[in-house]
């Protein structure tokens, strides 16, 4: 045991005298790193652990008022949403050189929707029956019935629209209907329409008045045995999302 | 088993050790628990296990001192080394032997001062306000251990 003893306590002081003379030639910080590793702050430790029901109460109050926070920033964010819709309404208004009204819709039934919808005007705003409603990029139907404040507004998604339209280069005129989707009657088999071209209202009948635009040509087929060609129509505004109009008063 | 214990042991103390400033806050003074582990470990237990103890707590309790690497395994190993020799020279289970412990932190805390202080001017000055009151504590404690020792070894 004691010769054992003896053995190690030679290895040992031979390692460590190794150790001594190889660390004073290359001045290596090894200690240091290590002692970084293995100090722990025990006054940071307890403290932390005697404040975590401080904190505690303090990260539930900070989560209280990120959920504030949130919620006003959402609310920032839809204001600001209306706030540039506003000056979108203002400017189109300003721009317009006929009297017209905004008016908002109110969507209230599902069976409404896309076929007619009620708008937040009535006739004590001046509203009237057979009024124009268009939107800020075309038209979008008319005045079915006017109540007091609220009104119903038939969509050209209707069997029964028809709006007489003229193609803005070859000047040609025809009636827009829809049956499932948007073409356009009565254009003559001579006319060169192409893809593209500009539809607006020709300002013809007594609803829209000229030059409002409507959409562009999406194709043009020829019918046999008829003498007018078929035009589709792909409409400006997107009949589903809208949500402000502009009634034109006559 | 007992190799886990002692390395058990030595991580409790040598974590003591580079933590008790900042535990205990008794001005210079500190808890040497390394030096009372290698103490007991080399004269109650296994004087094998004192000297890897103390050869490899030597290398973690020198790295919080501006030292070369090897000051310390080489000190420990040395303090185990020589406590084994004198082993038989007193009674160990008398209370009165417990003056080698002292005698062991007042050597280490010597090496010590003389390594952060760079200086022996003031060195009386030290060994009354530190060196003294550190070795008692310590010895203290030893004494409380010793008694724990005595009292389960004659169960």
């Amino acid at each position: 045991m004691k010769k054992k003893l003896l053995r190690f306590y030679i290895l040992f002081v031979f390692i460590s005298l190794s150790l001594l003379i190889f660390d004073g030639v290359s001045n290596a910080e090894l200690g240091n790193k290590c002692y970084d590793l293995l100090s722990f702050n025990f006054r940071n430790f307890f403290s932390k652990f005697l404040e975590s029901h401080k904190l505690e109460e303090e990260n539930k109050k900070l989560l209280e008022k990120i959920a504030v926070l949130s919620y006003e920033k959402h609310l920032f964010s839809e204001l600001k949403k209306e706030n540039l819709e506003l000056k979108r309404i203002i400017d189109f208004k300003l721009n317009y050189p006929q009297k017209i009204i905004p008016a908002e819709i109110r969507r209230e039934t599902p069976e409404e929707v896309n076929l007619s919808f009620r708008i937040d005007k009535g006739f004590t705003d001046g509203i009237e029956r057979n009024d124009a409603v268009i939107s800020f990029k075309g038209i979008i139907g008319k005045v079915l019935k006017s109540g007091k404040n609220t009104a119903v507004v038939q969509t050209l998604k209707n069997y029964n629209s028809a709006v007489s339209v003229k193609d803005t280069e070859n000047k040609v005129e025809g009636i827009l209907k829809w049956n499932k989707k948007f073409f356009v009657e009565g254009i003559p088999q001579y006319a060169d329409l192409i893809n593209g071209d500009t539809i607006v209202t020709s300002g013809k009948g007594s609803v829209f008045p000229k030059g409002l635009p409507v959409g562009v040509v999406t194709g043009v087929k020829e019918k046999i045995n008829e003498y007018s060609l078929e035009i589709e129509i792909e409409p400006f505004e997107n009949l589903d999302r809208v949500s402000v109009v502009f009634v034109i008063k006559k | 088993m007992k190799v886990i214990t002692l390395l058990l042991l030595s991580l409790f103390s040598i974590f003591i050790s580079l933590n008790s400033g900042k535990i205990l806050l008794m001005g210079n003074i500190s808890l040497k628990p390394v030096i009372i582990l290698l103490y007991f470990a080399t004269l109650y237990w296994n004087p094998l296990y004192g000297l890897f103890a103390g050869f490899f707590l030597g290398f973690i309790y020198e790295i919080y001192l501006p030292v070369f690497t090897g000051t310390f395994p080489l000190i420990f190993s040395s303090i185990v080394f020589g406590l084994h020799l004198i082993e038989k020279k007193f009674f160990k289970f008398k209370y009165n032997s417990l003056v080698l412990l002292f005698l062991t932190v007042l050597f280490v805390g010597m090496v010590k001062v003389i390594i952060e202080v760079n200086k022996i001017v003031n060195i009386f000055w030290v060994a009354f306000t530190r060196l003294f009151p550190e070795a008692i504590l310590n010895t203290a404690i030893g004494f409380v251990i010793l008694y724990l020792i005595k009292r389960y070894s004659r169960e």
